[in-house]
């Protein structure tokens, strides 16, 4: 840059202009400041100060913006000077990558790593017992609820369900439950809506429920998910079951969301239409993934009471294993649900 | 003209004092528009690279930048195409691999041997692992789970025990542990600038992001699925997250705490009221973050929600810690320009400015042209400036 004559400074009267040797005699004029002088650190002695030679043009910067052209600086009297020769720069840059290498290595070294996350699912998918399973036999045999009670037949057909509230049939026998074989220890109900949620072992509600919903926990892993309302009695569960997956099994979390089909279950007591169906899905969170496994059932009414529950577990190879837990709560909610 | 500063002379074409960095220019000789890493970013900008990657210069900066977009385009390329394994794995190490180059590019192991900058990630990775097993599947996994059910039914059925255990003690037990080796590493003499702290720390936050990923999401490796076909837009937001928010929001904060433990001037200060101080601001960020996340996601576009949160913790993050070694750089400056004899962070031959090109003095510890401090040079540089031959330091 010093080699562009025009972009030189002006040289201030009493100093050399660059480019030239600078003579030790006489001592320059420019008063030398004397305070403070503990903050010189001591430099070497003054040597002669060595022509100042061309700087190397400047490769690879664009020109600079805002800063003034830098050219040889005119030595300043009484400013230490090197006894060494100004070196150049240093073989192969103040890097040890170029702009190419750079990027290679960077970019290179993330597509491996990805190709390796991906070669290690291939390998490794499906031996891990947190695997996922497939989503099997409906009902899992879990849910066996008993008939509470014998209905009369059907709801009549010629009454129109939204005119005004079915009254429910008067069972021709008093609904007696049916005694479990070895019925699970109840710990409470919990009232969602009008349906009561029979709980027992280590279940308990998991937060604030809403009029119409609730969860509940066990602690183990196992969540059920309550959803009450009221329909026409005349609605198909399976439909009605269909029409509300979303509710258990949707959202932004919920990723690979596998839903089984939807399957009916024999009706019993007051309970008119039935379904289940399973499913299994990836929860997605910023701070981490679960695979899931659970089932749903819904029931409707006579009275066109509607109840949906669902039961899940994660991760999703200990679904079987959970039923010990859930199963009893959705049985006996069930139970009491049709004996309503 | 003398330093209004430091009394230091300089020559009449100086912009900058070349011992103590004041500006000459201006009506005020402090500085609060150049930034003295990178003297053509100002303090107060929100700029990545120069923040994480101080030693690097414009030129250098635009490599890394690019190597990332294009890691990045084939990160949200894999994800979109559905091949999550492939995307979180790329994403969780896209910073820890473009850190490793560029601590390879700077030379910054070249006092000591490569294996134990390695050893740095390796080390601070493997206590990920243990800190992640440890909460998400040995001893909490639980709670974990509850935020898996909570998440459909609404912020009224949050487990608040789950929520201290994952936003907020999680996050403090893992400022910890990321601290634990990057401190080691930073007590070593040849490493006690305080932006080699801030390196280490750096480091070792976002190795320990990349591992915990690894851990956290271990199911999308082991479900048997290479491919994806639903919920992509799910994937993608927290793919993002991982790849630039958290990985940067775990490095920042570390770096900090490091940086502070290095001190500004020779030698590390240690586990000084400084030190305590800033980790609790590391610790603090962090679960800010993860409080943040946690209750973005029962929101509508929690996820997203949460992305931004992040983005916001991370430039309070980033501008701290362009504050905090601006301060650093200047105040120990004008600490060695007030002392008798040479600091070993000054020039000791005139050679040229790494950012600017411009010539440095003798005993330079600011280049006059652009302000840029010689200590963010790389470390063969400073090596070139501070040295008689090509063999050792001086």
């Amino acid at each position: 840059m010093s080699d562009q004559t025009p972009q030189q400074p002006p040289v201030p009267p009493n100093q050399q202009p660059p480019n030239q040797p600078v003579p030790q005699q006489p001592v320059p004029q420019q008063p030398v400041p004397q305070q403070p002088v503990p903050q010189q650190p001591p430099y070497p002695p003054q040597q002669p100060y060595p022509p100042q030679q061309p700087y190397p043009p400047q490769q690879g910067y664009p020109p600079q913006q805002g800063y003034p052209p830098q050219p040889g600086y005119a030595p300043q009297p009484g400013y230490p000077q090197p006894p060494y020769p100004r070196p150049a720069a240093p073989a192969g840059g103040l890097f040890k990558s170029g702009k190419q290498k750079t990027i290679a290595l960077i970019a290179g070294g993330v597509v491996a790593v990805g190709l390796l996350g991906g070669l290690v699912a291939v390998v490794a998918g499906g031996d891990d017992g947190s695997s996922t399973p497939e989503v099997g036999t409906v009902n899992s045999g879990v849910l066996d609820p008993k008939p509470v009670g014998q209905v009369d037949g059907p709801p009549d057909p010629g009454t129109d369900p939204s005119a005004s509230p079915t009254p429910t049939p008067a069972p021709s026998e008093s609904p007696q439950p049916t005694p479990s074989p070895e019925p699970p220890p109840a710990s409470g109900a919990v009232t969602v809506g009008s349906v009561d949620v029979m709980l027992s072992g280590d279940w308990a509600l998991a937060g604030d429920p809403g009029s119409d919903s609730a969860l509940f926990a066990d602690g183990h892993g196992s969540y059920i998910t309550v959803l009450t309302g009221v329909v026409d009695p005349t609605d198909d569960a399976g439909s009605l079951l269909a029409n509300n997956v979303d509710f258990f099994v949707g959202g932004e979390n919920y990723s690979d969301v596998s839903v089984d089909q939807v399957s009916p279950i024999d009706p019993f007591g007051s309970i008119v239409s039935g379904a289940v169906t399973n499913y299994t899905a990836t929860w997605v969170d910023s701070q981490g993934s679960i695979p899931l496994q659970g089932a749903i059932w819904a029931a409707v009414r006579q009275d066109g009471t509607a109840l949906l529950m669902s039961a899940e577990h994660g991760p999703a190879g200990q679904w079987e294993k959970s039923a010990d837990s859930w199963g009893p709560v959705i049985d006996a909610t069930f139970n009491q649900f049709g004996a309503s | 003209m003398t330093c209004p500063t430091c009394a230091t002379e300089n020559p009449e074409v100086a912009a900058f004092c070349h011992r103590c960095g004041a500006s000459l220019r201006g009506s005020s000789s402090s500085r609060t528009a150049a930034y003295a890493v990178q003297s053509s970013e100002g303090v107060n900008q929100f700029a990545l690279i120069s923040t994480i990657m101080p030693h690097t210069n414009r030129e250098t900066a635009d490599n890394y930048r690019w190597a990332m977009i294009l890691s990045a385009v084939f990160i949200v390329g894999a994800t979109a195409f559905g091949l999550i394994p492939v995307a979180i794995a790329a994403a969780a190490f896209l910073i820890p691999i473009a850190y490793l180059v560029y601590i390879y590019d700077v030379n910054l192991w070249e006092d000591a041997p490569a294996p134990v900058v390695i050893g740095l990630f390796v080390v601070t990775g493997a206590l990920s692992v243990l800190v992640s097993l440890v909460f998400f599947q040995w001893v909490f996994d639980e709670q974990f789970l509850s935020f898996a059910s909570s998440s459909r039914s609404g912020i009224g059925t949050i487990s608040i025990p789950a929520l201290l255990v994952f936003a907020v003690l999680l996050p403090v037990v893992a400022e910890v542990v990321k601290n634990l080796p990057a401190v080691l590493l930073a007590r070593r003499p040849q490493f006690d600038d305080m932006i080699d702290g801030l390196t280490f720390g750096v480091a070792a936050g976002t190795a320990y992001a990349a591992f915990e990923t690894l851990v956290v999401f271990h199911s999308v490796f082991t479900s048997g699925d290479l491919r994806t076909t639903d919920g992509l837009a799910s994937w993608l937001v927290v793919i993002v997250n991982l790849m630039v928010v958290k990985s940067l929001v775990y490095g920042t904060a570390t770096g900090i705490a490091v940086a502070a433990f290095s001190g500004k001037g020779e030698g590390y200060d240690g586990f000084t009221s400084y030190y305590v101080r800033n980790f609790a601001f590391a610790a603090g960020m962090n679960v800010l973050y993860w409080v943040g996340v946690r209750l973005a996601s029962y929101l509508p576009f929690g996820q997203a929600l949460g992305l931004l949160w992040g983005f916001v913790v991370l430039a309070v993050l980033v501008i701290r810690i362009r504050v905090m070694l601006q301060a650093a750089l200047l105040e120990a400056a004008i600490e060695d320009a007030a002392k008798a004899g040479h600091s070993k962070r000054e020039t000791f031959v005139e050679t040229f400015c790494p950012e600017c090109e411009n010539m440095l003095l003798v005993g330079s510890q600011f280049c006059i042209a652009c302000g840029t401090s010689v200590r963010s040079s790389s470390h063969q540089a400073r090596r070139h400036m501070s040295t008689t031959d090509e063999g050792g330091a001086a």
